[in-house]
Parts: C-alpha cells; structure tokens; sequence
C-alpha cells in the first residue's frame, strides 16, 4: 500500500509517502505560517520528487487529533479535498498521540504522549510499546497537568514525548532516570508516523464523509467541577 | 496592582494604548471589560502602534478575531460578545493562537473570564463623558510608571 500522510495538527507541517516497505520521502517545516497556505504545495511537491500523482497512491491519512482546532480541521479538510478528486483513495484520520507513539517504536515500555492544550492543560495518552507494537492502555484525554504527572503509574520505563514533553521532564522528572525524554528529533509530529499507523492497520480506513476530528473537548463533568469551584 | 487614567479624547485613549503596547511581550492577554463604545478598539489602535505594528485596527466584531503580524510580536484581537460556551470558544481558534510571540486582545473577556489565563492583563474602559474615558489597568508593575505625560 502506497500512502501520503499529511500532518498538520501542530506547529509542525508535514508530508509524507510511505509504503510498508520504505519511507520514499518525507517533508517538515515547524512553522507559525498557515498550514493551510503549505500544506498542499508540500504534498504536490513531495510527490512530483518521487514522480508520483495522487492516481499512484493507495491511501491518505491525516491527524484526527488532539491537537490545534485549526490545524485539525485544515489536515482533514484537505483529505477529504483530494478524495474527492482521488476516489480510489482509503482514507484514514488516526489519534495524534498514537502517532507520536509510533516515532518510537523501537523502545520498550510505556510512552506517554503529552501535548499543551492551555494553561495548566494537557491533550495525553498512555500506550505500551512492545514487540507486537503499540497499544493504546487508556483514551486520549484532556486534563490537568500536575494532577495526571502526580499520579504517573511507574512500575516499567516511561517515555515522554509531544511538544510539552520537555517541560514536564524538567518539572516534574528532572532527577528521574526512569522517566525519559522522547530524542529531539522524534518528539514532535510528523507525517510518515501517520501512514506508520494506517500501514500497520488498514482496517482503519473509513468513507471520506465519515472522517472526523477529535477534538477532545474537556467534559460535562469537568466542566461542571470547574464550574462549581468557581 | 491597579492603575487609572483619565483621557479626554480618542487621541488621549490611542496614546495611552501605545504606552501599554510597548510594555507587552509575546503570550500577554489584554482583557477588556466594557461596554458598547467604550473605547476598546480605539485602545487597541494604540498598542497595535506600541507594539510595532501599524494602526490600522479595525473592529472584531463581525471576524470575531482580526489578525495583526509583525516580525517580532503578533497581536491577535478578538470579540467574544457572540461567545457563550467552551465550545464556541473552541472554535474561534483562541486556544491556537495562545503563542509566546502572540499578544491577544479580548473584548467583552466576561463571556469567556473561565478559560483567561491567570496573567491577563485587565483594562476597563468608562464613558465618563462623549469624549472622556475612565481606563482602569489591572496587571503587573510593568505599568506602574505610565503617567500623564504618555497620553500627550
């Protein structure tokens, strides 16, 4: 299965075609610009390099979230764009986190996968990661910050990574040697994590109209906590 | 701390915004609280100009945010009188553009006072008069020393 990945639900845009066999080509810029004015060129671009056109691929895929509305909402928008003009096109909207997962999949233990949502909030997943590969142990979750690093079950190796991942090494693990920092240069999202993800399980595929976000809005109950401390 | 000042004229109102612009840096929140007419845009006019940026600021209202790019800081300035849920909120993109080289400006901050940060900077505006405005700045000692001479 021959796949594009477009990724953009973070700073980071990126695209990528990836194939079970070999990543063919891979492009990310971290960027304040607007993903929507990238996105498209880069993935035009990516595939002219490896002399393809979208009539050449299998599947396309983009981030489901969490992550940035706006970005979410671009990455999807331009899957769905595409299928319309691709229909023989599988298309897949996998879990950030779970992406973020895959960049590291050589490692063994637990990772946990933590993204700034707003002040003192955190977008987290817990996954194990194994030889049969990575496995989600809880939903991806918005929550608050110090409450869920306080009770960080530790009983196997944990691996941060995300874009908050440094600051709550520092914060909270700074003397930990059993808490570790996810390399630089797989912390943060990336394209061919994505097609990572659909590769290992195209089951995941769905009608275009059927792709959603994730958003993963605080909820009712917490709202209402919140709402009755103020 | 709190600190207050009188302006007798838009002009008055846009210097002082200037004076309050220079002071900010990037992930600062303005919160405004006032009405209809207070002044609020006319402020933002002005450190919109304190910031670097140009003048050229225009009402929120029907974008419900208006985007500002310099090369440094950003200034993103929002309306929130349509704003009445979390999920409203959501889909302004107000949590995007929460950045460290970002300021944000929110008018009618009261609809969404729960998800402000706890550093905000609030600004009150007052009709005192056609002309004169009440302006009450709440936040850090970073404006302690604006005085009178700045809205010349």
């Amino acid at each position: 299965m021959l796949i594009l990945g477009i990724e953009t639900s973070g700073k980071v845009a990126s695209c990528a075609v990836m194939s079970e066999e070999r990543l063919l080509a891979e492009n990310l810029v971290y960027t304040k610009l607007t993903h929507s004015q990238i996105i498209l060129p880069m993935a035009e671009e990516l595939l002219a390099d490896c002399s393809l056109t979208f009539k050449d691929l299998d599947g396309i895929v983009c981030a489901a979230g969490p992550g940035s509305y706006t970005g979410l909402r671009i990455g999807i928008a331009a899957v769905k764009g595409i299928v319309l003009g691709a229909p023989h096109l599988k298309c897949a909207a996998v879990s950030t986190l779970e992406a973020l997962c895959r960049e590291l999949a050589g490692f063994t233990g637990r990772i946990v996968p933590v993204l700034y949502a707003r002040p003192g909030k955190i977008y987290v997943g817990e996954y194990e990661s194994s030889a049969a590969g990575i496995r989600a142990l809880s939903e991806d979750r918005i929550t608050d910050e110090a409450e869920f690093f306080a009770s960080l079950e530790r009983s196997v190796p944990v691996m941060l990574t995300g874009d908050r991942a440094a600051e709550i090494k520092s914060l909270y693990f700074a003397n930990d040697a059993d808490v570790l920092l996810a390399p630089t240069a797989n912390r943060l999202q990336r394209a061919s994590a994505l097609c990572a993800a659909f590769l290992a399980d195209p089951s995941r595929a769905v009608d275009p109209e059927d792709l959603a976000a994730s958003y993963l809005q605080a909820t009712k109950a917490e709202k209402d906590k919140a709402h009755s401390e103020m | 701390m709190t600190y207050t000042f009188y302006t007798g004229s838009p002009a008055e109102t846009i210097a002082l915004g200037r004076a309050v612009g220079r002071r900010l840096h990037g992930g600062d929140c303005i919160a405004y609280l006032g009405d209809l007419g207070a002044g609020k845009t006319t402020m933002t006019r002005g450190i919109a100009v304190g910031m670097g940026l140009d003048d050229d600021v225009t009402s929120p209202t029907f974008a419900l945010v208006n985007e500002y790019r310099g090369r440094g800081l950003s200034l993103c300035h929002f309306d929130m009188y349509r704003i009445t849920s979390d999920a409203d909120l959501e889909t302004t993109g107000f949590f995007d553009y929460m950045d460290e080289d970002t300021v944000l400006a929110v008018e009618w901050s009261e609809n969404i006072s729960g998800s402000l940060p706890d550093t905000a900077v609030y600004i009150r505006l007052e009709r005192t008069g056609d002309e004169t405005r009440k302006i009450t700045i709440d936040g850090d000692d970073r404006f302690a020393d604006i005085g009178d001479r700045d809205l010349g």
